[in-house]
């Protein structure tokens, strides 16, 4: 038989709850030590850096604007954010406009068993690489590719769909394409179902039904579409790279040729903190948006 | 409801659109593998499995896939431990602070790589953490975690809390029970989280292109290539790479939700025999 | 008197703004079968909770043996627990399951299969012992928890209600089972439920339970006869409750005025002129009659109409309408219900000995 000793109640509770402390940091803290010594000192480690200098070659800390001064000042980092912003927002809007009604259809319009098949079809795609599409894109689009070889078949003249903004386009969307149909797909089957039919009953013909009704029920599912197309894109550095040539740059562009082709690392720290600071803004500007007026 | 056939027509023919671009690269990449031809186009030359013999002799196609898997072999394990223990923690413990810890340890698959790479970069660089297979391991932990971490909590929600309780009841102290109770119920999630983030770890071209330095993983070597020299080997490895993530994610699946649940709601005591 | 084996001292526990248990004070003999019973939210699973250590009281002491246990962990007390739910462990087969206190206590497997074997013997469930546990009816699901608790020979079971689930022919087989058990181990047994017959059948002695306080302790047949206060006295049984204020003491007897008039009660406790009071009557301690046929001689008397009656098999629950807001219970054998052939609306007559009639001080809702 186990004996009780006679301890005070506050020793008590002390001990068994030291060894329940225990147990329970040895679980949780990982998480926080990993993700703290990986994961946020890296980033701070970015923001400190844009302070610092180079000199003959070498990083020393510091604590100067002048990379920024520098940055801010430069008129092609300033073109090459225009044109990545616009760029980011045409994706959006694409794949906002080709998920919508693909998602209409599927949310509103397939049985149970096909819908389940169709969202399944959107995630086979994450498993491919990225990589190797945009490569397959480039062949395809290239001024001998299969693309034009069928334009050719047709009849209609040869047209330069890569080393330029198309050409980006395409692999902007390929990648965003399936996570804002899914996003769209799922935020539709959320509407009630019920609200549809009674506006039906009150006799709306189904385009007014569209706008009137689904749309603002699925406002929050369009509006991070949207986020989530823009931030991807904005960050992606293959399609600039491979379907977009090289010129003129992207800003993902000007942050790896200041990476990987020089040793000036708190500029390249800049522009990446300007690529932070303008993601930042979308998601929390998209979050106001989408969760305003819910009660 | 009548509805317009036209109206029909439309929706389909968008649904095919849009499913077709998406796959067409997919399938026209598996075909291009195939391609007799150095430079693939449609229709296909002719048909040879050359260039899955280029990558399969190739030796740093090798050296490359064996550096893949050895990094997924050992993040996955080290996600699954840490997001296996902050889904315990969220399960059990309710402390101050809680919905801060879980963002932070959540946030990184919602950063943009190029920023995660290039944080990491640097931030090796300067501590001397740069370069090796352990920087990829490092950063692919720092990705795979919050994965495993949505596998294990989904399970943990169809736990029954009473399973815990009662193991204490009955003499077992927070280890045992642990170890006797809570793995033996997340047993199938903590395997379909090591399937899932192996799967993502080997498949991660990013992160891994910045900190690996000379270190190529598989998909770093994709992107090198795939900036060098362009041949239909890329499409053979895409079709290779693609056929493994596939098998781990289905072997996954099937773990999650084909067997039957147990420790799933309270033991429904009312039956009819005596 | 030898001490008790758990004392419970001024305990309470709230879970935030919710007051679950209040102050209580509670002694439980060894050997004894005790039954804790209160309608939903009393405080009766809080409290065992407490004993087993699943939950820390805010306020008070429990002591086991002597000793202090109100902060031990659960896993360092041996009082183990069959639960409502019953909490089983699905990966593990019937024999694993019943042998879990014994892994933990560290057992060698040959005795621990050998002893999990003699309790599933015992409770009949011996076929089974390889099966899983999902694979057992509800009523052999609840005795393997029985032998899973039992196997590391306890001096305390504690059960949480655990019958509440079972369909109710096998409840009335489990609850001759548990008590049989309890008789032949004599170990001590704390069984939290909301039925009353449950409570009556199988204790020793019960525990009366509302809003987190207790209201009475005693041997079923006391608390069923002379409750203490008016939340026992509606919750338990069919008791009349007919409200008034005292107008003559006369030593045990009392005099009080009701809106039926005058009616004489006894009292067990004090009682002050004047005071408001609640009488207390039995239904099964009513004669019924057809009007006017009951003589005066010292009974009370009382005439109403019927205005409905409950079946309850060997027993008929009759309602009568005397005037009162509401109706006025009584309870008698089929047999004399027939002999009476009374129907609804019928005029009847109501009597009762003033010595069945109980007075209680009024208690504040």
């Amino acid at each position: 038989m186990n004996a009780f000793t006679v301890a005070s109640p506050k020793q008590r509770v002390a001990r068994s709850s030291w060894r329940r402390k225990v147990f329970s940091f040895f679980w949780g803290a990982p998480l926080l030590i990993w993700q703290g010594a990986f994961f946020f000192a890296p980033l701070i480690f970015l923001i400190v850096l844009t302070f610092w200098s180079v000199r003959s070659f070498r990083v020393q800390p510091d604590a100067t604007l002048k990379n920024w001064i520098k940055i801010l000042t430069t008129e092609y980092v300033w073109s090459a954010y225009l044109r990545s912003v616009v760029l980011s927002a045409c994706c959006s809007l694409i794949t906002t406009a080709a998920a919508f009604p693909f998602a209409y259809f599927v949310a509103f319009r397939l049985s149970m068993r096909a819908r389940l098949f169709a969202t399944c079809l959107l995630i086979v795609p994450f498993f491919t690489s990225y990589l190797v599409r945009v490569y397959t894109w480039r062949t395809m689009l290239g001024q001998h590719g299969a693309v034009n070889n069928l334009l050719a078949w047709i009849g209609l003249p040869a047209q330069t769909m890569t080393d330029n903004f198309f050409g980006v386009l395409v692999g902007f969307v390929t990648l965003t394409l399936p996570l804002v149909c899914l996003l769209h797909v799922l935020s539709l089957s959320y509407v009630d179902k019920r609200l549809v039919e009674a506006a039906h009953n009150l006799g709306a013909p189904p385009f007014t039904t569209v706008l009137r009704v689904i749309i603002p029920s699925a406002r929050t599912g369009l509006i991070l579409g949207v986020a989530f197309a823009f931030v991807l894109s904005f960050g992606d550095f293959v399609s600039p790279d491979l379907l977009g040539g090289r010129n003129p740059p992207l800003v993902s562009l000007l942050i790896i040729d200041q990476v990987k082709g020089g040793s000036n690392w708190p500029s390249a720290a800049v522009i990446a903190m300007i690529m932070v600071i303008t993601l930042v803004i979308v998601v929390l500007g998209a979050s106001r948006l989408a969760y305003s007026g819910r009660k | 409801m009548s509805r317009p056939r036209s109206a029909g027509f439309g929706f389909g023919a968008v649904l095919v659109a849009i499913y077709a671009f998406i796959y067409a690269p997919i399938v026209i990449s598996f075909i291009f593998s195939f391609s007799a031809e150095r430079f693939p186009t449609i229709p296909l030359g002719g048909v040879s499995l050359q260039w899955y013999g280029f990558v399969w002799s190739d030796p740093d196609v090798h050296a490359a896939f064996w550096r893949s898997v050895n990094v997924a072999a050992l993040a996955a394990p080290i996600a699954v431990f840490i997001g296996f223990g902050a889904a315990y923690t969220d399960y059990r413990s309710k402390f101050f602070g809680k919905a801060l810890y879980l963002t932070l340890g959540l946030l990184p698959p919602l950063v943009p790589v190029l920023i995660l790479g290039v944080a990491m970069l640097f931030f090796f660089a300067r501590v001397g953490l740069f370069g090796g297979l352990y920087s990829i391991v490092i950063s692919h932990v720092v990705l795979c975690t919050p994965f495993a971490f949505t596998v294990v909590r989904l399970r943990l929600t169809q736990v029954n809390p009473a399973l815990e309780q009662a193991a204490w009841n009955l003499g077992a102290g927070p280890w045992r029970t642990f170890a006797s109770v809570i793995v033996p119920l997340c047993l199938p999630a903590i395997v379909a989280a090591l399937l899932v983030t192996a799967a993502i770890s080997f498949d991660e071209f990013a992160v891994a292109w910045f900190v690996s330095g000379m270190n190529e993983t598989l998909p770093v070597r994709v992107l090198n290539f795939v900036q060098g020299q362009a041949s239909p080997r890329i499409n053979a490895i895409g079709s290779l790479t693609f056929t493994i993530s596939m098998l781990l994610v289905m072997s996954a699946l099937i773990l999650l939700f084909f067997r039957t649940p147990q420790g799933s709601a309270p033991i429904d005591a009312a039956r009819d025999k005596p | 008197m030898s001490e008790p084996l758990i004392k419970i001292r001024q305990v309470s526990k709230s879970f935030g703004e919710f007051l679950a248990v209040d102050s209580i004070d509670l002694d439980i003999e060894e050997g004894a079968f005790v039954a804790i019973m209160g309608p939903s939210g009393c405080g009766k699973t809080t409290t065992l909770r407490m004993i087993a250590g699943l939950e820390i009281p805010d306020r008070g002491s429990i002591h086991y043996r002597g000793s202090d246990v109100t902060f031990a962990a659960p896993w360092d007390r041996r009082m183990p627990l069959v639960w409502q739910n019953l909490a089983l462990f699905p990966f593990l087969n019937v024999m694993e399951n019943v042998a879990f206190g014994l892994r933990m206590a560290n057992v060698p497997k040959i005795e621990r299969r050998e002893r999990a074997h003699q309790w599933l013997d015992r409770l009949g469930l011996a076929e089974f012992s390889r099966r899983s546990v999902m694979d057992l009816s509800g009523g052999q699901q609840q005795r393997v928890a029985l032998a899973r608790a039992l196997v590391t020979e306890p001096r305390v079971l504690l059960l949480d209600e655990p019958l509440s689930a079972l369909d109710s022919h096998l409840v009335v087989r489990m609850q001759a089972e548990l008590i049989n058990l309890q008789r032949q181990l004599g170990i001590t047994f704390v069984y939290v439920t909301h039925s009353q017959s449950e409570a009556f059948a199988m204790a020793d002695r019960v525990v009366i339970m509302d809003r987190g306080r207790i209201q009475q302790i005693g041997a079923p047949r006391e608390i069923f006869r002379l409750p203490t206060n008016r939340f026992v006295a509606e919750f338990v049984g069919a008791n009349n409750i007919i409200s008034g204020r005292v107008a003559e003491l006369r030593g045990e007897r009392a005099v009080v005025e009701t809106e039926l008039g005058m009616l004489c009660a006894t009292s067990r406790s004090p009682l002050a002129l004047q005071a408001e009071v609640d009488i207390i009557v039995g239904a099964d301690l009513i004669a019924v009659g057809p009007d006017g046929v009951f003589a005066e001689d010292g009974k009370q008397i009382v005439s109403g109409r019927v205005v409905g009656e409950q079946f309850l098999g060997s027993s008929v629950t009759l309602h009568v309408d005397v005037g009162m807001q509401l109706p006025m219970k009584v309870q008698l054998p089929l047999h004399k219900f027939d002999q009476l052939g009374v129907g609804r609306g019928a005029a009847v007559s109501l009597s009762w000995e003033p010595s069945a009639a109980l007075v209680l001080p009024a208690t504040k809702q």
